[in-house]
């Protein structure tokens, strides 16, 4: 899990009653934000605990660029303070998340974008978001063919001819 | 501790590692998502195309989500060791030997089971469903519902198999469809369902005293119009046994009982228990009303009550049942909606009137046009309102789709001084029409906030300081268009609030009392005409409100 660093004091401006946190992108792009704000991230969440009883100030490296993380942040921001019930700890496992409307504008990203997305939020461990993505996902392969999928995924097919049309894989006979 | 020249050092090279993995992972973005991911994905894939039995050629079905394990190995892998995914198996729709691999998928995962038993083949014969209510399955299911309203009595059989010696400790919920009201055995499951909280139940029935009653949160019997809740259903004292069970079931939330209402009742009053949020009555008139007002409901609960059938209906003996402030209910709601005919009642005028402390009213009267034309005006909500002391009510929620018939001004005038009444939702293209009407005459509404005023089928939305955006659809030629439209432009005058944007069915693009109407109030030039405005106003159920 090499994802910090320590930084100097002046790398992360203010201190006060609301703690600001330094996010190195992978294109290197330093984005201060609240912590506040990040709290939705199990991942950033975890790391912040773990400052705390080192009492040391560190920079979060993510393994993602600046674009991805600004879009989620602005996930983030806009359910500042709410409660989503994916996101509870204590609450049960996530089932079938709700469709949200926000949720919906948001990710009418292009395919790519919608991966990286989701990618992002299983890295920092924010569930609302994983299956808000995962929901879009499941839509755009809705009603699709194999070969569809493949094609609108970009999935190779990696089955030899004989797999491919092997009985007992299938669910059909 | 490191020095700075190290942790830069370091800092670049895990840079560099994480942006060679970037890219790596950009290539070929789906094939690296993590498998916990995909399911994620999967799961969802389960519920928006479910497989079945669609033919598409012979020997071939439709397969649904499980086209997903056909993508590439990984796909395939994931979703063959993902339990979870095989667990939601609805039995009717899918070939017996793709139930059987489901089951065998799902490994020891918690199922969800929909069956559907018809005639042929016989059951309970049909090894599907020896397997599935057999020991090895039915103390893995979470939900069932099991429909044999066709079955005859092959399905009477199997319910009975379902007594013997199997539990069903992880059961949450069962739906049961039956037939012809047949009484199920009280000891369904070896009665041991710890964990069933909902309970529906069609054409059928449980006996009040069945103990798995009693640790239910949701329960819902319907059973069909004609029928009568007497001692030919092998009840002795029905209404007592009833009585006795409502009241104890004391972690009940939801009620629903249709056409489940006991005759020849004692008196004695039904205390329902108090975690009861919400309670839903529907049925014949007489029955019905006779029932409610046997009830002692908490005051924290939300009342539906559904009056379907005909005959004479005086809604003053169920009003009265809401009224004075020992029972006040925190919603109401009366739907006359199902009723094919009626002779309404709908206030007594000579009573005095009726303290209905009740923060929301629902109102529902959606008249058939054959009715309406019979029905005098002295039958619609004026007469209702006049009987309510409304005085606590903050929301109004008014749904009318008369046709045919006038409506009278009288309701709203009902309104107008009830100081809290925030929001008044109107549906309707008449009530739409008699309310903008009502507008101009009565300026007195414009004390109500604009903001508050929706009309779907006549839309004023986004009423604010220099807004304004004005939508009209739906009308019929009863009412003549420019009436309203010269009301609402009244409105917008008395508000000062500037035009924005008006859109307008495009039957009306291009007509000369337009081109007036548009030099006498300044409207914009660029009004938009839609052609897919709909004519008659687009049918919203009341619960979306």
């Amino acid at each position: 899990m090499p994802t910090i660093v320590s930084v100097d004091d002046s790398t992360v401006p203010g201190e006060g009653s609301s703690r600001l946190l330094l996010l190195v992108s992978s294109d290197n792009k330093h984005i201060v934000v609240e912590e506040d704000i990040m709290s939705r991230s199990r991942f950033i969440s975890k790391q912040v605990e773990g400052f705390e009883a080192t009492s040391q100030r560190h920079a979060i490296l993510l393994p993602f660029s600046s674009f991805v993380l600004n879009k989620v942040i602005e996930y983030c921001s806009h359910y500042r303070g709410y409660y989503l019930l994916e996101d509870d700890p204590d609450a049960a496992p996530p089932g079938r998340s709700p469709v949200r409307e926000w949720d919906q504008e948001f990710l009418d990203v292009d395919r790519n974008m919608l991966l990286r997305i989701i990618k992002a939020a299983h890295y920092l461990e924010i569930k609302s978001l994983v299956g808000s993505c995962a929901r879009a996902i499941a839509d755009m392969i809705r009603g699709k063919t194999t070969e569809e999928m493949r094609e609108i995924l970009g999935v190779e097919n990696d089955f030899t001819p004989e797999e491919e049309h092997s009985p007992s894989s299938k669910c059909t006979g | 501790m490191l020095s700075s020249d190290n942790r830069i050092s370091y800092s670049k090279e895990r840079l560099l590692w994480l942006s060679k993995r970037y890219l790596e992972m950009l290539r070929t973005p789906v094939s690296r998502l993590p498998p916990e991911v995909l399911e994620r994905i999967f799961s969802f894939c389960t519920f928006l195309e479910p497989p079945s039995m669609r033919e598409f050629s012979e020997g071939s079905y439709d397969l649904g989500w499980i086209k997903i394990s056909h993508v590439c190995r990984s796909w395939r892998q994931i979703s063959m060791n993902f339990a979870a995914l095989w667990t939601d198996i609805a039995a009717p729709y899918l070939p017996e030997r793709w139930v059987f691999e489901m089951l065998a998928r799902s490994k020891n995962a918690p199922l969800s089971l929909m069956l559907y038993m018809s005639k042929h083949p016989p059951m309970p014969e049909s090894p599907v469903l020896r397997h599935i209510i057999g020991p090895r399955i039915v103390p893995r299911l979470r939900h069932l519902k099991l429909d044999y309203s066709e079955a005859g009595r092959y399905g009477d059989t199997t319910i009975h198999i379902l007594r013997q010696h199997v539990s069903a400790p992880l059961l949450e919920s069962l739906s049961i469809s039956g037939r012809s009201e047949y009484i199920l055995p009280e000891d369904i499951f070896s009665s041991d369902t710890p964990s069933l909280r909902t309970l529906r139940l069609r054409q059928c029935l449980l006996p009040w005293d069945a103990p798995l009653l009693f640790h239910i949160a949701h329960l819902d019997i319907e059973l069909s119009k004609n029928s009568v809740m007497t001692s030919d259903l092998g009840y002795i004292d029905l209404y007592q046994r009833m009585s006795f069970a409502l009241e104890r079931m004391s972690k009940l939330e939801t009620l629903g009982l249709h056409n489940v209402f006991p005759m020849g009742d004692d008196g004695a009053l039904i205390h329902l228990p108090q975690r009861l949020s919400e309670l839903t009555l529907g049925g014949a008139p007489r029955p019905c009303i006779e029932f409610a007002s046997h009830l002692v409901i908490p005051r924290t609960t939300h009342t539906h009550i559904f009056i379907d059938g005909s005959g004479s209906l005086n809604l003053t003996s169920l009003l009265a049942q809401f009224g004075g402030p020992s029972r006040p209910p925190r919603t109401l709601l009366i739907d006359l909606s199902l009723s094919s005919d009626f002779s309404l009642q709908l206030w007594d005028e000579r009573r005095d009137r009726l303290s209905v402390q009740s923060h929301t009213a629902y109102f529902t009267l959606d008249v058939g046009r054959s009715t309406a034309r019979r029905a005098p005006d002295s039958y619609h909500f004026g007469s209702l309102c006049d009987g309510l002391c409304m005085d606590e009510l903050t929301d109004v929620f008014f749904e009318a789709n008369l046709s045919r018939t006038w409506m009278p001004h009288r309701w709203l005038e009902t309104f107008r001084g009830v100081g809290k009444v925030e929001s008044l939702y109107v549906r309707g293209t008449r009530a739409a029409a008699s309310v903008f009407y009502a507008m101009r005459v009565h300026r007195d509404f414009e004390d109500m906030s604009p903001d508050a005023v929706l009309f779907p089928s006549l839309k004023i939305f986004g009423l604010c300081d220099v807004d304004l955006e004005f939508m009209v659809e739906g009308l019929t030629g009863c009412f003549p268009f420019y009436e309203v439209l010269c009301a609402a432009l009244d409105k917008r005058f008395l508000l000062g609030l500037p035009i924005k944007r008006l859109i307008l069915p495009e039957e009306y693009a291009g007509s000369s009392w337009m081109k007036g109407m548009k030099e006498l109030y300044e409207l914009p030039d660029d009004i938009t005409y839609d052609p897919h405005l709909e004519k008659e106003p687009r049918s919203r159920p009341l619960t979306s409100l």
